[in-house]
């Protein structure tokens, strides 16, 4: 039993081993072996990698056109510019000969007579230009012989540097007056009216007045005057700098309201004698300035004649400009009429006035017309 | 009523009067324009033709103006002359029609805005945005 089952063992295993064969054999026929670095590489003989191929010829081509291409273009561009710079070469060697051959006819050979040429025609332009200047608009512009210019002096021209002189300023053309459509159908030009200048001012006697208040044991009483001449010169941004003024009232005119007693007024006046009042300013003493607003006050320190007699009086006023650019001046003052000799009236002791009047001004001038720019 | 009694009264009321403070307040002092105390009406289209000058002026304008007169005429069409302070003092004239819109306002020419217009007397009175005026009838003498 052994035996047999040895003999059935090798008979197995010699089986097995043929039928390994056969199978090995079979399989070697078919399996072909490639060796590659991708494992996804793509046969040689792939429609893929003719296309690829294909295209990168087509691409080599392209290269090699360009490179060709540009190289031509290249060459190109170096034989212009070698050509051009010739040109350019023999011009200026042309225009060196043509200085050389100028510099070279002159008598003297000197090469600052051409400085002193340019200073000439300068000099020339500069003298055009201010005549031309000088000339009302639309006047035509004459022109300037060259010859009959004076010419600077050789030595001057030769040792002096050119002088700078500062640039003048452009004639900046004046601005036109702001217009505006105006009820009047004129078109009114800009205000433009300064405080800050030195200006005449005629007094308004239509608009003006000054007067005195007394007083009387019986009643107070107001007299006044409209007939006024007067005129201020004044920068009323500095008040104090030697402004001049007068202001006339003619003593006469004085009004009260009730006529005997005007009447009696015009005697202690010496109106007859005396037709005028005056006050002189001699100094304005400010104390307040306010230039935004075009307002002053202060102390107008002056004579003040009366009767024929002058004294030295201070009123304080104060000044403005109002919407019509018209100046208003009040002010009044406390005034001894003893120290002018007025006669004080007084009737039989019964009724007296006071010898201190309460003298005020209210005042509106105008600013003249200026004549010049 | 007694004589004396009479007396009485008539002596106070003299002193009462007479012995009223006629003093004139601060504020009062000012000289008031003739235009303020007039009694202004809007004036008809045969009022305003005629021969203007100035008078007084008001406002803005008369920081600017010197002088202006106006020549009216019935048929619609003006003329102006003007003077500007400058400097120097310059006049300026010009020439349009005129007329009265439907708010009784005077235009004068194309482009000006209108102006009211009213009268008192034998004065004539302008204003507008730039100021006012009171204009008189020119008579030549």
């Amino acid at each position: 039993m052994k035996r047999a089952l040895s003999f059935v063992g090798v008979g197995a295993l010699l089986g097995w081993t043929g039928l390994g064969l056969f199978a090995w054999a079979n399989v070697a026929e078919r399996v072909t072996v490639v060796s590659s670095d991708s494992p996804d590489a793509t046969p040689a003989d792939s429609p893929a990698v003719l296309a690829l191929a294909d295209e990168v010829n087509a691409l080599h081509q392209d290269v090699r056109a360009l490179a060709s291409g540009f190289g031509e273009n290249l060459t190109a561009l170096h034989d212009a510019l070698a050509s051009s710079i010739d040109e350019h070469a023999a011009s200026m060697e042309l225009r060196m000969a043509a200085l050389r051959d100028e510099v070279g006819s002159r008598p003297d050979n000197s090469p600052l007579d051409g400085l002193a040429d340019l200073r000439r025609e300068l000099a020339q332009l500069r003298l055009s230009l201010e005549r031309t200047s000088a000339l009302p608009a639309g006047q035509p512009v004459p022109t300037t012989p060259v010859a009959d210019e004076p010419a600077p002096t050789a030595e001057v021209a030769a040792l002096e540097p050119a002088p700078v002189e500062p640039t003048p300023a452009e004639p900046i053309a004046a601005p036109e007056k702001k217009a505006k459509k105006s009820f009047l159908a004129f078109k009114l030009p800009s205000d433009e009216f300064r405080f800050d200048e030195r200006r005449t001012w005629a007094l308004v006697p239509n608009l003006s007045r000054v007067g005195f208040d007394a007083k009387t044991t019986l009643h107070d009483f107001t007299a006044t005057t409209s007939t006024l001449t007067g005129e201020l010169e004044v920068d009323l941004s500095r008040p104090d700098d030697a402004p001049r003024a007068r202001l006339v009232a003619q003593a006469k005119t004085l009004v009260s309201g009730n006529g005997d007693r005007d009447e009696q007024m015009r005697e202690h006046l010496a109106v007859e004698e005396h037709a005028e009042i005056v006050f002189e300013l001699a100094s304005f003493v400010p104390a307040e300035l306010d230039l935004a607003a075009m307002k002053a006050s202060g102390k107008a320190r002056g004579k003040m004649t009366i009767r024929g007699v002058t004294q030295e009086v201070e009123m304080p006023v104060q000044v403005a400009v109002d919407d019509a650019r018209r100046l208003c001046v009040e002010g009044e003052m406390m005034l001894d009429l003893e120290r002018f000799s007025v006669p004080v009236p007084n009737k039989l002791g019964l009724i007296s006035m006071d010898k201190d009047v309460k003298v005020w001004i209210s005042l509106r001038l105008r600013a003249n017309p200026k004549t010049e720019g | 009523m007694k004589p004396a009694k009479l007396l009485s009264f008539l002596l106070g009321a003299v002193l009462v009067t007479g012995c009223a403070s006629t003093t004139l307040d601060v504020s009062a002092r000012n000289v008031r324009g003739e235009a303020e105390e007039l009694v202004w009406r809007a004036a008809t289209r045969e009022e305003v033709a005629g021969h203007w000058r100035l008078r007084s002026i008001d406002g803005p304008a008369a920081a600017v103006l010197m002088d202006i007169a106006y020549w009216l005429d019935p048929d619609g069409t003006f003329t102006g002359a003007a003077l500007f302070v400058g400097p120097p003092p310059t006049y300026e004239v010009l020439a349009g029609s005129w007329s009265l819109d439907a708010n009784g306002q005077l235009v004068l020419g194309e482009e000006a805005e209108p102006a009211a217009v009213e009268v008192a007397g034998e004065l004539l009175k302008l204003a507008g945005a730039d100021g006012s005026l009171v204009l008189e009838r020119a008579e030549i003498q």
